[in-house]
C-alpha cells in the first residue's frame, strides 16, 4: 500500500510538472531547432551576502568532427572582482561616471566554481583560468577546463557544477543595489566550440572587455530560483510554477528557456507586474511604482516593435517578451538585452514630447530579432548586432513616432532617430576614426557608439535606398529565415545581399559598397561646383563613392536624371544651353544617408529668403524673451 | 487692495508712450541676433533646396549639417550673443531707472523718460549689481543646502522621487526669493528717487517690505502668473509653421513682440505697484 501511495504521489508530481511546463506555449515551430546544449540551474538568493548558491548540470554534445579535449567557459561575473580585471582596467575606477575605487570588499562580485564533476564520476574535474585576449593574468572572465578523456564527435558529456554568484554592488550591468538583485552573466556558460577563420574547430571564449557584451551557444534552460517571498522574479523564459516552500518560507520560481543563448534574471520586491499580449505573445512588463506612468508607453512601444517585425521582417519567435525597468539606484542594470528580456530606463516624469522611453524599449527588443535569434559574435562583429538594432530602431520608432519627432518634440524642436544615427556619425571628430568590421574591444570609447551604431544604421539606410525598400526588406527576411538560432558572419549577410540583388547595385559591386563601408575609414560627401549654362561639376570632398542620381529642373518645368557610379573626385555633366537652369540636386530622394552633407548636394537659381528669415525672427524673438525674463534680475 | 491694483493698471496705461519706447529700445538690442542669424543661414545654405525644409520649422538635420560644414558658425554668433545680452541688461537698468523716476514723478513723457534715465542711471547700476550679487549669493546658497541633502551616491535613494520633488521646490523657492529680492531693489529706487541715501534706501525699502509682507508675495505670484502665461503663449506661436509665407511669419513675429509688450506693461504695472506698496 506504502509503495502504492508513493508510486501514486511520484506520478502526480511528474504529471504537475509536466502539466506546468505544457504552459509555456513553445509552439510557433521556430524553436527547438539546435539541440546541442541543456542547462538546469537550481539558484537560492541569499539577499544578506548578496549572492546565489547554486547547482547546474550543463548537457553538451561536441558539435564538431574533431575530439574535444578541454572545455572553456565564460565566468563573466569574475570581471567585476578587483580593479585588474580586463574589464575594469584602464577605467581609472570610474565607470559610467561612478568612482568604485572606495568599495568595501564585499562589494565586489565574483563567480566561484567549487565542484565540478562528469556526471558517472566521483572526481572533481581540474580547471584554471586562461586569457586569450590579452594575457591580463589578473582577468578570470575565462575558464579553461582539461577533459579526463576526449569528448569524441557527436558524443554528450553532463557537467555538475556548485558554485556561488557573488553579486558585485552595480559596476555595469549585474549587480545589486539594495534590495534589487540583477544576475545577468552570472553562472558558468559555455563558450561556442566553432569553425574559427581558418576553418578548424575551436573554442570561441574571448575574455569579458567594456567594449563588448556576450556570444553564446543557444541552449534549453531549466532554471528554479529561490527567493524571499517579498522578491517580484522576472527572467528569461517562461514562468511554469511559482510556490511558496511550507518548510522555509521561501519562494520557488521554475523558468522554462528554450534555444536562447543566454539566461538572465531580476528580484525586487518593489516591481509592479503589468501584463498584455500581442497576436498571442506574452507581453510582461516590470517596472517601480513610481514609474508607472510609463508602463503604458512601454507597452506601446512593444507593441509596435512587435507589429514592425512582424510585417517586414518575421514573427517574434519566443512566446514571450519581459521589459524591466529598473529603480533609480538599480540603473546599472539597465540598457540591456537577454533572450526575452530586455531591460529599459525610465524616470518618475518623462515628458510625452521626449520619446527615448520609448526608443530604448524598441532598441532593446529589436535584439531579440539581432542578438537573441540571429546570435551574431557581438565581441568580434558588434556591427552585425548593434547596428542592425539602432537601423531597427531608426525605422520603428520613426514610423510609429514620426519621421523628425521620435526622439524630442518640445516647443517645435524636434528630431527623429534616423537622423539622429546619420548625424551621430556625421558628426564624428575624426571621420576617419577606423573601420566598423573590427573587434569590439578595438574600439575606445569616443567612437564606439558612433562607429558601431551609428554609422552601420547609415550604411543600412544607404543600402536600403539604394536598393529599394521592398529588396532591402526582402534581404532581411531572407537573412533572417535562413540564419536564426545559428550565429551568422558577415559574409553570411553580404551573401544574402547578392542573392537578392545580384552582384551589384546601381553599378557598384556589393564586394566594393560593403568593403568601403565595412572596411574603409572614407566618407562620402558629393557637392556641386562650376555651375554654368553649359553644364556642371559633380565633386566629392571623400573618398567613399557610391552610385548617385543628379536631378535636373529647367525653369520651363522640364527635368533631366543623371546616373553616375565612378571613382573620379570630379566629373562634369554637360546640359541643354538652350535652357535655363532652376535647380540641380544630386541625390534628390536623399538615398544617400552616408554623405555627410545633405546642404551642398543641391542648387537653385532663386534663393528662397523666407526660410532664414524666419529662423531669424524666432530666434531674436527667443533671445529677447530670455533677456526680458534676466533683466528681472537687474 | 483691488483699487490699487486697477489705479495700477490706469498709471501704467498712462505712461504707455514710455513702455512703448523702453520696449522699443529692448528691440534694438537684439536685432544684430536676427540678422546674424540671417545672413549665416541665407550666404551658407540659402541657395540649396534643402533650405525650403526650414520652410516647415525647425529641422535638425539641415541645421547641424549647417554647424558641421561651418564649423566656425559659433564664433560669429557668440561675441554677437554676449554683447546683446550685456547691451540689454545695460538697457534694461537704464529703463528703471527712467520708468521708476517717471511714476515717481508723474512725468510721462519720453523727455522725461530719457532724462531720468540718465540721472539715475550710474546709482541704479550699483543696486543692480549689489541686489545681482545678493541673488547670486542667495540663489547659491539654496543649491549648495540642495546639493548637499541630496547628493549622495544614487544608490542610496529608493527612487528619483526626492531628487525630482526637492529640486522643483528648490527652484520655485529660489525664483520666488528672487522675485522677493527684485521687488525690493525696485522699492528701495522709489527711495532713493525721494531723497534718501544709497544704503538707507536699502534698509527702508526692507523695512517697507516687511510691513506689507501679504501683499508682496502676492504682487510677486501675480507677476511669475503672468510669466507662465507669456511663456506659453510664446511657446505656441514658435509652434506655428510660420515659414511659408511672408505674412504668416511677420503675424507670429508680431505676436512675438506683443507678447513682449504685454509683459512690458506688466512689468512696468508691477514697478508701479512696488512703489505703492
Amino acid at each position: 500500500m506504502k509503495t502504492y501511495a508513493l508510486l501514486l504521489i511520484g506520478i502526480l508530481i511528474f504529471c504537475t510538472n509536466k502539466m506546468a511546463l505544457s504552459q509555456c506555449p513553445y509552439t510557433n515551430g521556430y524553436v527547438q531547432k539546435v539541440k546541442q546544449i541543456d542547462v538546469s540551474i537550481s539558484a537560492t538568493l541569499d539577499v544578506k551576502k548578496h549572492q546565489a548558491v547554486c547547482k547546474q548540470t550543463i548537457k553538451w554534445t561536441n558539435p564538431s568532427n574533431v575530439p574535444v579535449t578541454e572545455l572553456r567557459m565564460y565566468m563573466y561575473l569574475n570581471a567585476f572582482q578587483n580593479l585588474n580585471t580586463t574589464f575594469l582596467k584602464g577605467s581609472n575606477g570610474i565607470i559610467f561616471g561612478s568612482d568604485i575605487t572606495k568599495r568595501n570588499a564585499d562589494e565586489w562580485g565574483n563567480l566561484a566554481i567549487h565542484n565540478c564533476r562528469i556526471k558517472g564520476s566521483k572526481d572533481t574535474l581540474a580547471w584554471r583560468y586562461i586569457q586569450p585576449d590579452d594575457g591580463n593574468v589578473h582577468d578570470q572572465s575565462v575558464l579553461s577546463m582539461a577533459l579526463p578523456q576526449p569528448l569524441m564527435p557527436g558524443q554528450t558529456l553532463e557537467l555538475s557544477i556548485d558554485f556561488i554568484a557573488k553579486l558585485p554592488k552595480f559596476i555595469a550591468r549585474a549587480g545589486y543595489s539594495k534590495d534589487y538583485y540583477a544576475f545577468l552573466h552570472w553562472f558558468p556558460q559555455m563558450g561556442v566550440f566553432e569553425k574559427n577563420k581558418a576553418g578548424n574547430w575551436d573554442w570561441n571564449c574571448h575574455q569579458f572587455f567594456r567594449g563588448t557584451e556576450f556570444f553564446a551557444d543557444f541552449a534549453n534552460y531549466d532554471v528554479e530560483l529561490i527567493v524571499p517571498q517579498n522578491m517580484v522574479v522576472a527572467a528569461s523564459g517562461c514562468k511554469v510554477t511559482e510556490t511558496i516552500d511550507k518548510k522555509t518560507q521561501l519562494k520557488k520560481v521554475r523558468y522554462d528557456g528554450r534555444d536562447i543563448i543566454d539566461f538572465a534574471w531580476i528580484a525586487y520586491p518593489g516591481f509592479e507586474e503589468y501584463t498584455d499580449n500581442w497576436q498571442g505573445i506574452e507581453i510582461k512588463m516590470f517596472v517601480p511604482q513610481e514609474h508607472c506612468a510609463m508602463a503604458p508607453r512601454y507597452l506601446n512601444a512593444l507593441k509596435n516593435s512587435l507589429n514592425f517585425f512582424n510585417e517586414k521582417v518575421a514573427k517574434y519567435p519566443y512566446p514571450t517578451i519581459t521589459l524591466i525597468d529598473p529603480p533609480l539606484h538599480g540603473l546599472g542594470s539597465g540598457f540591456m538585452e537577454y533572450p526575452m528580456l530586455i531591460t529599459c530606463a525610465s524616470f518618475h516624469y518623462v515628458p510625452q514630447g521626449i520619446k527615448t522611453i520609448e526608443s530604448l524599449a524598441v532598441h532593446e527588443f529589436s535584439h531579440q530579432f539581432f542578438m537573441a535569434v540571429l546570435a551574431s559574435n557581438e565581441k568580434e562583429e558588434a556591427w552585425l548586432d548593434e547596428g542592425f538594432v539602432t537601423f531597427f530602431e531608426d525605422e520603428i520608432a520613426d514610423h510609429y513616432f514620426g519621421e523628425k519627432t521620435s526622439i524630442f518634440d518640445i516647443w517645435g524642436y524636434k528630431s527623429g532617430n534616423k537622423e539622429r544615427s546619420r548625424l551621430e556619425y556625421t558628426s564624428m571628430d575624426n571621420i576617419h576614426d577606423g573601420p566598423i568590421a573590427r573587434p569590439g574591444w578595438e574600439f575606445t570609447e569616443g567612437n564606439f557608439k558612433a562607429l558601431i551604431y551609428a554609422k552601420t544604421a547609415t550604411i543600412l539606410q544607404t543600402l536600403k535606398g539604394l536598393v529599394g525598400e521592398q529588396k532591402f526588406y526582402s534581404i532581411i527576411h531572407s537573412y533572417f529565415e535562413k540564419h536564426k538560432f545559428t550565429h551568422p558572419k558577415e559574409a553570411d549577410f553580404i551573401g544574402m545581399v547578392k542573392a537578392t540583388v545580384g552582384d551589384s547595385i546601381s553599378g557598384m559591386s556589393v564586394d566594393t559598397f560593403f568593403h568601403q563601408t565595412l572596411h574603409g575609414t572614407a566618407y562620402c560627401d558629393y557637392y556641386l561646383k562650376n555651375i554654368s549654362s553649359k553644364g556642371f561639376e559633380l565633386h566629392n570632398h571623400g573618398k567613399l563613392f557610391l552610385p548617385v542620381e543628379i536631378a535636373v529642373t529647367y525653369m520651363d518645368g522640364s527635368k533631366v536624371i543623371f546616373n553616375s557610379y565612378s571613382q573620379s573626385t570630379s566629373q562634369f555633366f554637360g546640359i541643354d544651353v538652350a535652357k535655363e537652369i532652376k535647380s540641380i540636386v544630386i541625390d534628390p530622394d536623399q538615398k544617400l544617408y552616408l554623405d555627410i552633407n545633405f546642404n551642398n548636394n543641391s542648387y537653385v537659381t532663386q534663393t528662397e529668403h523666407k526660410p532664414s528669415a524666419n529662423f531669424g525672427l524666432k530666434v531674436m524673438a527667443w533671445f529677447h524673451f530670455i533677456f526680458q525674463s534676466l533683466s528681472f534680475f537687474v | 487692495m483691488s483699487h490699487s491694483w486697477v489705479d495700477g493698471w490706469k498709471q501704467a496705461w498712462t505712461a504707455k508712450k514710455v513702455i512703448l519706447f523702453a520696449w522699443f529700445l529692448t528691440w534694438c538690442t537684439v536685432i544684430i541676433i536676427g540678422i546674424k542669424i540671417f545672413s549665416l543661414l541665407d550666404k551658407g545654405i540659402g541657395h540649396t533646396m534643402e533650405m525650403t525644409k526650414l520652410l516647415h520649422g525647425f529641422d535638425r538635420t539641415v541645421i547641424e549639417d549647417f554647424m558641421n560644414e561651418y564649423k566656425n558658425w559659433s564664433d560669429s554668433l557668440v561675441c554677437p550673443l554676449i554683447g546683446s545680452a550685456l547691451v540689454f541688461l545695460i538697457v534694461s537698468i537704464f529703463n528703471h531707472a527712467g520708468l521708476i523716476a517717471c511714476f515717481e514723478k508723474q512725468n510721462y513723457s519720453i523727455k522725461g523718460f530719457l532724462k531720468y534715465g540718465l540721472k539715475y542711471f550710474f546709482p541704479f547700476m550699483g543696486f543692480s549689481i549689489l541686489f545681482l550679487v545678493l541673488t547670486i549669493a542667495i540663489g547659491g546658497f539654496f543649491f549648495f543646502v540642495y546639493s548637499k541633502l541630496i547628493g549622495q551616491p544614487i544608490e542610496d535613494y529608493d527612487s528619483e522621487k526626492p531628487f525630482f520633488y526637492s529640486l522643483l521646490i528648490t527652484i520655485v523657492l529660489f525664483v520666488l526669493k528672487a522675485a522677493g529680492i527684485w521687488l525690493w531693489s525696485l522699492k528701495t529706487r522709489y527711495y532713493y528717487i525721494k531723497g534718501h541715501s544709497f544704503f538707507k534706501s536699502i534698509f527702508e525699502a526692507l523695512k517697507s517690505m516687511y510691513r506689507h509682507v501679504g501683499k508682496s508675495i502676492l504682487l510677486i505670484l501675480v507677476a511669475l502668473l503672468f510669466f507662465a502665461f507669456a511663456l506659453f503663449a510664446q511657446k505656441l506661436l514658435n509652434e506655428c509653421n510660420s515659414g511659408l509665407s511672408w505674412c504668416a511669419m511677420i503675424a507670429v513675429f508680431i505676436g512675438m513682440m506683443v507678447i513682449s509688450l504685454f509683459r512690458y506693461f506688466v512689468r512696468s504695472w508691477i514697478i508701479y505697484m512696488a512703489g505703492n506698496l
